[in-house]
């Protein structure tokens, strides 16, 4: 291959296990720029009153060390191992939209890339801590563009989650190979299926408060400088997303560790169905247990006992599961490979990690620990020592079986050994320096903190050097490692059933599954793996077009440019179906017979939901706080709203009509509804519009109060959310004009008709909210 | 067509509700009486419209599983930030 088809290929490419090999290298590359980050911190704070960084460097470097962490790097290292085996674990050849799938990494990629560039911004990069405070996060405090620039990669983080959540969820959902029953996937399968179920309904909130902080930043709208509790709600919103966030990263690695148990064990994980239930229900409860995080607010005492509770109980499904695992190893035939000594070591730098977390919980407690080193030593133990470590563990695993090559397993071992070793000595001091307060950038002599920063700094940079020895072992073994055969560990799962590494199709025949191994398989369809260049465009022009906010407007509009001509081809290549398959379906219980695409825009409408249901709490949040709010119907006039509010039901009613219309096969009316749709649509926003400059004529202007600020938020979000289902509605009517409908085939017109009946929901709660009371 | 009825009465129904809504503001009564009447009939139209005209009455069980679970988040989300204090 020549170097401009390489490159194209890479550019172009949408097969899940490219795209895996894409997210595992780039997330390895941002775990080392995060690394690196904590290196030179390590350096500022190995002795008292060092000037390595000095205070404004070392900021940023904490700041952009944690996002990068939490968000760019181990989290995306697991979804890289995802792409690659969940199609493989579950026997199906791609994921089920492989050209979202390709959108969702080049958004991470780019994304990445504008967190990392913000530091090159007038003033630095974003120096406010990972968890962005208000108000120390908005423009009175924090004036520099960096910080706003680092928020909008995480919206754009934010939308590349998003679409690999409605992947995973529909593709686990809708493509199991026959046989393959829920009980019968892969841990893994299912650590990463709670995982999206997770970021589904996490993220929404993350991206709304974000979006509200760009808007308290760039217009001045006072909603977490409100002095009524916006800080507080800084933390509902954020807290809200970054405890589930902790089990995002903790899931599939935790899960992946069980697979790897088992396997190095040589038997079945014991009690694999209780571990399912357990983790369940550890999703579930990790929504209700993250007002923890903010015990020392000032927070209602009663709010506080019962999150107290809350937090005590998530301990007990992870306790299970552990239990499991340690039964799967007693009696067990035990191997002690490289990727088993990794998950054995995770399991224990869990249990370290999860008990140091339970004092957090007491509410007594939280009040001496809020804000010391011994909170970063327990989330550390819990992300890099449970969460890392098992992914390193997945990593070894999986080499064999992604080169076609066994790694080095001396220098794999040795690399346990090292880092395992160092870990413990960068982060175990940190328990004991319980009294010192986290992202200070020096400390004095007298404090006596300096011994054990100088033993935790050791220890991370031996921690950082032992990270070559896997990349440096896995690099020669490219060229020199023995070759690794079909199946070189025994293991039982899918992905071990074909050739190392796995050919483009994957499987010749899909398998069948009468037990927890492939016993056959069934001939199919052919599948083809499309190349396209727009999800790489589109993730460069919204790159572009965010760069140009913090640098030059011109950037901006080019940027805007290239993304309208991208989604303008786009629909001309689907208007002409270049992109269509066949869909076979075999074991999609309990959503048998419902459409992929339309089972996506369910998935999405639920993310959908809930970051309107952010702006409304955090609407709500402001109005029962501040004095003096008047009541909407003084402000707005009522005609208007009523008036809009009935075109909008209209156009529901005429999209309803033309399903109705296209099942019966009545073309005519089918394309009078669509396009009486699309006009009631358009009448909407021009009202919409009319509205709005008039408000601003009389002085009700975004930025000027919470009460002008609240309302252009939500009513804007849901007008850009009509201007998105606009497009679609044309994206039908120029389909229906080229006779791609019938009374057989209405998908499209199915699944854009949700997502409009979901933005004329959302307005049925915003016409109350923001005219009448 | 019967769909062409019954999406006709659905929509009728709607509109009734944002008239009567809209009224609900200028007559004297409790206010909270009113702001509960008025959030009440809104809910009333989001699950006319998710069950007639998004199908969701037709749809698979899980389908709807899967909505109620969104809809049980924005309870939490608003109900713990607002009160919450």
């Amino acid at each position: 291959m020549d170097e401009v088809s390489f490159i194209k290929k890479w550019l172009t490419t949408t097969n899940h296990k490219d795209i895996g090999i894409l997210y595992t290298v780039t997330a390895l590359y941002f775990l080392v720029v995060g690394g690196s980050l904590a290196v030179l911190f390590r350096i500022q704070l190995f002795q008292p009153l060092m000037d390595f960084l000095g205070p404004h460097k070392f900021n940023q470097a904490i700041t952009l060390h944690g996002l990068i962490m939490v968000l760019w790097a181990v989290s995306p290292l697991a979804f890289g191992l995802a792409n690659y085996f969940v199609p493989l674990q579950i026997g199906a050849r791609d994921l089920a939209f492989p050209r979202l799938n390709a959108m969702s990494y080049w958004l991470y990629l780019f994304s990445g890339l504008l967190l990392v560039s913000s530091v090159f911004l007038p003033g630095g990069g974003p120096d406010v801590g990972w968890t962005y405070y208000a108000p120390l996060s908005t423009s009175k405090f924090s004036p520099q563009p960096g910080v706003t620039v680092a928020g909008l990669a995480i919206v754009m983080l934010a939308a590349s989650v998003t679409l690999g959540t409605i992947n995973f969820i529909v593709t686990i959902a809708k493509m199991r190979a026959p046989g393959m029953t829920w009980m019968r996937l892969p841990m893994f399968t299912w650590g990463i299926l709670f995982t999206v179920a997770l970021m589904l309904f996490a993220f929404p909130p993350l991206a709304a408060a974000v979006l509200l902080l760009a808007a308290d930043r760039v217009f001045g709208a006072p909603f977490f400088s409100s002095p009524y509790g916006g800080a507080i709600l800084w933390g509902h919103m954020f807290w809200f997303f970054g405890h589930p966030e902790v089990y995002v990263v903790l899931s599939p690695a935790y899960l992946l560790m069980m697979d790897i148990v088992a396997t190095f064990s040589g038997r079945e994980l014991v009690g694999k169905k209780y571990i399912i239930y357990s983790i369940f229900a550890a999703v579930v409860l990790s929504f209700v247990v993250y007002i923890h995080h903010m015990f020392t607010t000032g927070i209602n005492p009663l709010v506080r006992e019962v999150y107290s509770v809350t937090t005590e109980t998530i301990s007990i499904p992870f306790g299970v599961a552990t239990l499991s695992v340690i039964a799967t190893l007693y009696k067990g035939r035990i191997r002690l490979t490289t990727p088993m000594l990794f998950a054995v070591g995770s399991v224990f730098l869990f249990l370290i990690g999860g008990s140091t977390g339970v004092y957090l919980s007491s509410v007594a407690l939280d009040h001496w620990f809020r804000g010391t080193y011994w909170v970063v030593g327990h989330f550390h133990y819990q992300l890099v020592g449970a969460g890392l470590m098992a992914l390193f563990a997945g990593l070894y695993y999986y080499y064999p079986k992604m080169t076609g090559r066994m790694y080095n397993e001396k220098w794999g071992k040795i690399h346990f050994i090292i880092s395992f070793i160092s870990f413990n000595l960068l982060y175990f001091p940190m328990f004991l320096l319980y009294d010192m307060p986290r992202r200070i950038y020096t400390y004095q002599p007298e404090t006596g903190w300096a011994p054990l920063n100088m033993v935790a700094s050791i220890g991370g940079w031996i921690f950082a050097f032992s990270f070559l020895i896997m990349v440096v072992n896995f690099y020669r073994s490219l060229r020199i490692g023995a070759p690794a055969g079909e199946n070189p560990w025994e293991a039982d799962s899918l992905e071990w059933t074909i050739p190392s590494p796995p050919p483009e199709h994957d499987f010749d025949t899909i398998p069948t599954m009468s037990s927890v191994s492939a016993d056959g398989g069934v001939e199919t369809v052919e599948h083809v793996h499309f190349h396209s260049l727009m999800p790489f465009l589109i993730s460069l022009s919204i790159f572009i077009a965010f760069v140009g906010l913090a640098t030059s407007i011109v950037l901006t509009f080019i940027g805007l440019l290239v993304l309208f001509l991208t989604i303008a081809n786009w629909y001309r290549t689907d208007i002409l179906e270049r992109f269509s398959t066949k869909e076979i379906e075999y074991e999609a219980y309990p959503f048998e017979g419902v459409v992929k695409e339309k089972l996506g825009v369910w998935v999405l409408v639920a993310s959908e939901t809930l970051l309107f249901a952010s702006i409304i709490g955090a609407y709500l949040f402001l109005r029962v706080r501040t004095p003096g709010w008047p009541l909407s119907y003084t402000i707005h006039d009522l005609r208007i709203g009523l008036i809009n509010t009935i075109i909008l039901l209209t156009s529901s009613l005429t999209i309803a009509l033309a399903l109705a219309y296209v099942k019966h096969g009545e073309m005519g009316k089918f394309k009078a509804s669509l396009f009486a749709t699309f006009i009631l649509g358009g009448l909407f926003i021009v009202i919409k519009g009319f509205e709005w400059s008039e408000l601003a004529s009389e002085g009700f202007i975004i930025g000027e109060n919470l009460v002008a600020s609240t309302y252009y938020i939500a009513t804007g979000l849901h007008a850009a959310h009509v201007l998105a289902g606009l497009l679609g509605i044309l994206y039908l009517i120029f389909k229906a004009y080229r006779g791609k409908f019938n009374s057989q085939k209405y998908v499209g017109v199915e699944s854009i008709g949700i997502y409009w009946h979901f933005v004329d929901i959302v307005w049925l709660f915003l016409f109350p909210l923001f005219y009448l009371i | 067509m019967d769909e062409e009825v019954k999406y006709t009465v659905v929509w009728l129904i709607l509109v009734v509700f944002t008239v009567i809504e809209v009224q609900l503001i200028g007559i004297s009564l409790v206010y909270t009486i009113i702001i509960l009447t008025i959030l009440l009939l809104a809910g009333v139209k989001a699950i006319l419209v998710a069950g007639f005209f998004q199908h969701l009455f037709y749809e698979k069980k899980y389908i709807g599983i899967f909505y109620a679970s969104s809809v049980f988040m924005i309870v939490a989300i608003i109900l713990t930030w607002t009160f919450g204090r």
